[in-house]
């Protein structure tokens, strides 16, 4: 009675504490409270202000002027906003950037015990698996990123243990693994964008083992229908989200406040250089691929690359059915899945970057007069399969070999942070990623006195966290009612309207009688204009 | 209840003096279904309709709203107690307890211990020779077993089939007294008094049970002697799961308790509806415990919660007992609304005293027990009313339907409807998969047609158990013919 055996067998705590992976979880705790403590220190947590706008859309859920689940519902993919929502209702982590730091402290965790875990099972060593999981947490811009609210290491977090089950399933056939991979696959697809090819590709790669192992067609059929629709779903409830709110299934992508109509701003600005100059897209996303992960680990990932040779792959696992994947993995097949897997999301970023989905500014790359970085932190995208093959190297049993390879990886990551070269940090503190207050978010935080502010957030993209006054003193397009009748006539709701030219309220409100009767200018720069009632 | 008429009458009196002979205990005695509702709960039922009518003639608007926000958080609790047991289950260790054929072969059967089969027979003659081969080729030695065929009084073509059969040595008849309640219970009672095994088992005239069956009970049963475990119970499929819709639908419906929803329940010891048959009992622990609820009927699922509620276990075998899968509409419905009625009995039987059933399993326990035995009929009753809200809804866009939803009772709702749906037909879909009926995965996308079939067996169940709580509604068996799909056993 396997069951029976299995209780009588399992490990006292005592034992569970000294289990190799509490030691790794021990470390990986240190090594994110010290980042955390480190960046909140330097007031770096919300530098960045997609990290602040996380924390804003998350926020808005129960203290906007119009409150609900609806706030979720944008362009951006939910999942990132939506764990964090109960963590923003308490002020003290919401000022501090505090309450999405904890998902991503999570996430960051899980994220490296899925490689080491995923490490061990294609590699069968252990040092290799901690080489992989040295190489993946010790890296400062992953660390960097595990601090903020931002979506990183949340979805590399869901990417790998997708992946780390498939592999599993491919070896070992149960449910269990399928379903566990299918989970985290749409945890994956409801973080970011490049997670959608995941299901389609995986769901190929069942079709290939059902033809290698000659699968009854209701075999196959029966486990794609469970996997897709368990991984699928996030996609199609995103699809059904919107048709519900927006009346448009892609209202993400082609709506007023879309990804097309926000790149067409960018491109208007001249930052979207990239957009049909594939070359550019192309060395654009492996030079930050290269700086995000180091660029000596980069070459010993293609080192590791080209050596893959494994004796044994998942198969190995003895609790499968002879070697399901063994015998069709002809040598490297299950070392070239979960690579696969690993690098679609690197791929599909550059096709986005190359369709003009996605930005990617790199200085003196992007043939534009941009000095600064933008968006370089997806560049971590292609950490995971950089570690993992990074520690295919780790199977060499040379112990020389190995003491130089734990080296480099230290000496990569501490030369990174002595050099300043953490481009991800960069681009949020110095580059076109960074938020810090602008003169009429001064000037407001400054005069404010009560009243609500009329404001295109999608345009100005206000930062709220700068300014005293609560979220539900803003209307927004968020606000239903609230927006809609204050773009009919300003002075109903508003007491200031904060715009810039050709915005959605300068738009609405400019010219009207209504508008020049009720407001006087209080404010101007080169960019913003601030009305106030009179 | 008794029936009207003299001779219903001295039948029913002859009853109560002829049950009384098995030993009283204090769950026969306050634990049983005679009464549907003890004097308590009547009073309570009458002070919830007179407030609720007082409510309705007051703000009968405001009433309506108190309802459908109710409903939805029991919906929502439903279905996140369902996903939450599940999910456990899939992260932990399967409890079910699998055997190797070492260990089976590796039994001295000189040592094994006399086991009691209890069959029930109701006008099933058509079935009888099948029952009496699937019996006969137990891998147990005939000379210690016995299997008691249950008999009727007044099932004159079941008794006239018998009396031209002839029974294999092991197989001994057993009329029971033509008393009221005329239900299984009542018979296995009887058969529990005669029973001279050390073990026993139910099984019913349409099962095939696996032949090492009783043998893995025996192993399950040895190794944790000493333990409180006071039943094993089988897994429980179906030989024609492919014949029609309906018994695809029922086939899904099967692999979801039996692969997903028990396994869970025993991993968390929670009060367990036992499937109606292949539980295997210590004989001694069962006439300790009473026996069975004569009254009511799913005499398994009461027994699953006093099992709990005297603090012994159940534990599942890797086993499986084939069955017919209904396939007949009316024979379903009627089958579904005794189920359904019987939960409904079980549950105000043990909800007479809340907090001694609190203190007896404890409190996560309570809320299974609300959630799986009580809650899953009442929502069955109410379902119809908000699948005919949506569909107005949608057709009409009626105001008033939306006046029912403000925002917290919408993103309820909303759970509901999206989640709460797409999680029952994907756990189905699941179970099936577990159970390698890989082809009937897609099926499970057909399950509301199901819901729709149990909304009706509910309201049935519910008119029965006010007119004729204890009526045993027969479920016909012999339907499908028994070569018509055995690739399931595969």
């Amino acid at each position: 009675m396997a069951q029976i055996h299995a209780k009588e067998k399992s490990l006292s705590p005592l034992q569970g504490f000294f289990h190799p992976q509490s030691f790794l979880v021990i470390g990986l705790v240190l090594l994110s409270l010290s980042a955390v403590l480190l960046n909140a220190s330097r007031g770096w947590i919300l530098s960045a202000y997609d990290a602040q706008s996380t924390l804003y859309t998350a926020r808005s859920v129960h203290h906007s002027l119009e409150r609900g689940i609806a706030h979720l519902v944008g362009s951006e993919l939910p999942l990132p906003h939506l764990l964090i929502v109960p963590f923003v209702w308490i002020d003290g982590l919401y000022t501090t950037g505090l309450a999405g730091s904890l998902i991503s402290i999570l996430a960051y965790i899980g994220a490296s015990i899925a490689l080491f875990r995923l490490a061990l099972l294609i590699w069968e060593s252990r040092f290799a698996a901690w080489l992989a999981a040295l190489a993946f947490a010790l890296n400062p811009n992953l660390l960097y990123l595990q601090s903020t609210p931002m979506s990183g290491s949340l979805f590399l977090c869901a990417t790998l243990w997708a992946v780390y089950a498939f592999v599993r399933f491919l070896g070992t056939e149960r449910v269990r693994h399928l379903l566990m991979s299918a989970f985290f696959t749409c945890l994956a697809t409801l973080t970011r964008y490049e997670a959608w090819v995941l299901p389609v590709v995986m769901v190929g790669i069942i079709g290939f083992l059902a033809s290698r192992e000659k699968w009854t067609r209701a075999r196959w059929e029966g486990t794609t229908l469970v996997f897709l629709s368990l991984a699928g779903v996030g996609i199609v409830g995103w699809l059904l989200c919107h048709t519900a709110v927006y009346g448009n299934p892609i209202n993400f992508l082609t709506g007023e406040y879309g990804i097309l109509e926000s790149q067409a701003r960018l491109e208007g600005e001249g930052l979207l250089p990239t957009k049909g100059n594939f070359l550019l897209s192309f060395v654009s996303v492996i030079y930050t691929a290269a700086t995000n992960s180091g660029i000596v680990l980069y070459i010993l990932f293609i080192i590791g690359l080209c050596l893959r040779y494994p004796k044994r792959g998942p198969a190995g696992e003895k609790e499968g059915k002879a070697g399901r994947l063994e015998a069709s993995q002809s040598q490297g097949l299950a070392t070239f899945i979960p690579f696969l897997l690993l690098i679609i999301p690197v791929l599909a970023h550059l096709i986005a970057v190359n369709a003009g989905l996605s930005t990617l500014l790199v200085p003196g790359l992007s043939g534009v007069s941009v000095p600064a970085f933008f968006k370089a932190r997806y560049g971590v995208l292609i950490l995971p399969v950089v570690a993992l093959f990074v520690g295919a190297l780790g199977r060499f049993r040379h112990r020389v070999m190995q003491i130089v390879l734990v080296l480099i990886v230290v000496g990569q990551y501490g030369w990174m942070v002595a050099t300043d070269g953490i481009i991800t940090l960069t681009d949020a503190t110095q580059g076109w990623s960074a938020a810090p207050p602008r003169k009429a978010e001064q000037w407001l935080a400054e005069n404010y006195d009560e009243g609500l502010i009329l404001v295109d957030a999608f345009a100005l993209a206000p930062r709220f966290r700068d300014m005293p006054m609560p979220l539900s003193r803003f209307i927004t397009q968020r606000t239903g009612d609230y927006w809609q009748e204050s773009l009919q006539d300003a002075s109903r709701h508003a007491k200031f309207i904060w715009m810039r030219p050709k915005d959605r309220v300068w738009q609405a409100v400019w010219g009207k009688p209504t508008f020049k009767a009720n407001f006087r200018q209080v404010f101007k720069d080169k960019q913003m204009l601030i009305y106030r009632r009179k | 209840m008794c029936h009207k008429g003299n001779s219903r009458l001295l039948r029913c009196v002859h009853g109560f003096l002829i049950l009384p002979q098995r030993k009283e205990t204090r769950n026969n005695i306050e634990l049983n279904a005679r009464q549907t509702l003890s004097t308590s709960q009547k009073i309570l039922l009458l002070a919830f309709l007179f407030i609720s009518a007082g409510l309705v003639y007051l703000n009968w608007f405001g009433y309506l709203l108190g309802f459908v926000g109710v409903s939805m958080v029991a919906y929502t609790i439903v279905t996140l107690m369902k996903l939450g047991i599940v999910a456990g289950s899939a992260l932990g260790q399967s409890p079910v307890l699998h055997f190797t054929e070492a260990e089976i072969t590796a039994l001295d059967e000189s040592t094994l211990p006399k086991y009691t089969i209890l069959v029930p027979l109701y006008r099933e003659a058509a079935v009888l020779p099948d029952l009496i081969v699937h019996l006969s080729q137990l891998d147990y030695p005939a000379e210690k077993l016995e299997i008691l065929l249950l008999l009727e009084p007044d099932d004159h073509q079941t008794l006239a089939a018998m009396e031209q059969t002839v029974l294999p040595s092991q197989f001994h008849r057993v009329v029971v007294p033509d008393t009221f309640p005329k239900t299984k219970p009542k018979a296995c009672n009887i058969g529990l008094e005669r029973a001279t095994g050390e073990y026993l088992v139910i099984y019913d005239a349409e099962d095939r049970p696996e032949s090492d069956q009783l043998k893995k009970a025996i192993i399950a049963f040895q190794h944790h002697r000493g333990s409180r475990y006071a039943c094993f119970q089988a897994k429980l499929d179906f030989y024609n799961p492919r014949q029609n819709l309906l018994t695809r639908l029922f086939s899904l419906e099967y692999a979801f308790w039996f692969e997903l929803l028990l396994p869970s329940l025993v991993r968390l010891s929670a009060p367990i509806p036992l499937g109606g048959t292949s539980n295997h009992f210590p004989t001694a622990r069962l006439r300790e415990l009473g026996g069975w609820d004569a009254y009511n009927v799913t005499e398994d699922c009461d027994l699953g919660v006093r099992l709990k509620r005297n603090g012994d276990w159940v534990g599942m075998i890797d086993s499986t007992t084939w069955e017919e899968a209904n396939c007949q509409l009316g024979n379903w419905i009627r089958q579904r609304s005794r189920w359904l009625k019987g939960y409904l009995q079980t549950y105000f039987v043990h909800s007479r005293r809340p907090l001694r059933l609190g203190r007896e399993i404890g409190v996560w326990n309570l809320l299974h027990f609300h959630v799986l035995i009580g809650t899953g009929p009442l929502l069955c009753l109410i379902n119809p009313i908000f699948w005919a809200m949506f569909w107005i809804h949608l057709a009409t866009g009626a105001p008033l339907i939306d006046r029912l939803f403000p925002a917290p009772i919408l993103y309820f709702g909303s759970f509901n409807l999206i989640v709460g749906n797409f999680a029952f037909v994907w756990l189905l879909m699941v179970a099936t998969l577990i159970r390698k009926k890989e082809d009937l995965v897609k099926y499970a996308l057909l399950t509301p047609l199901s819901w729709f079939l149990m909304s009706i067996a509910a309201w049935r169940a519910l008119f029965q158990l006010i007119r004729v709580p204890h009526f045993w509604e027969k479920t016909e068996h012999g339907l499908t013919r028994s070569s018509i799909d055995d690739s399931s056993r595969s």
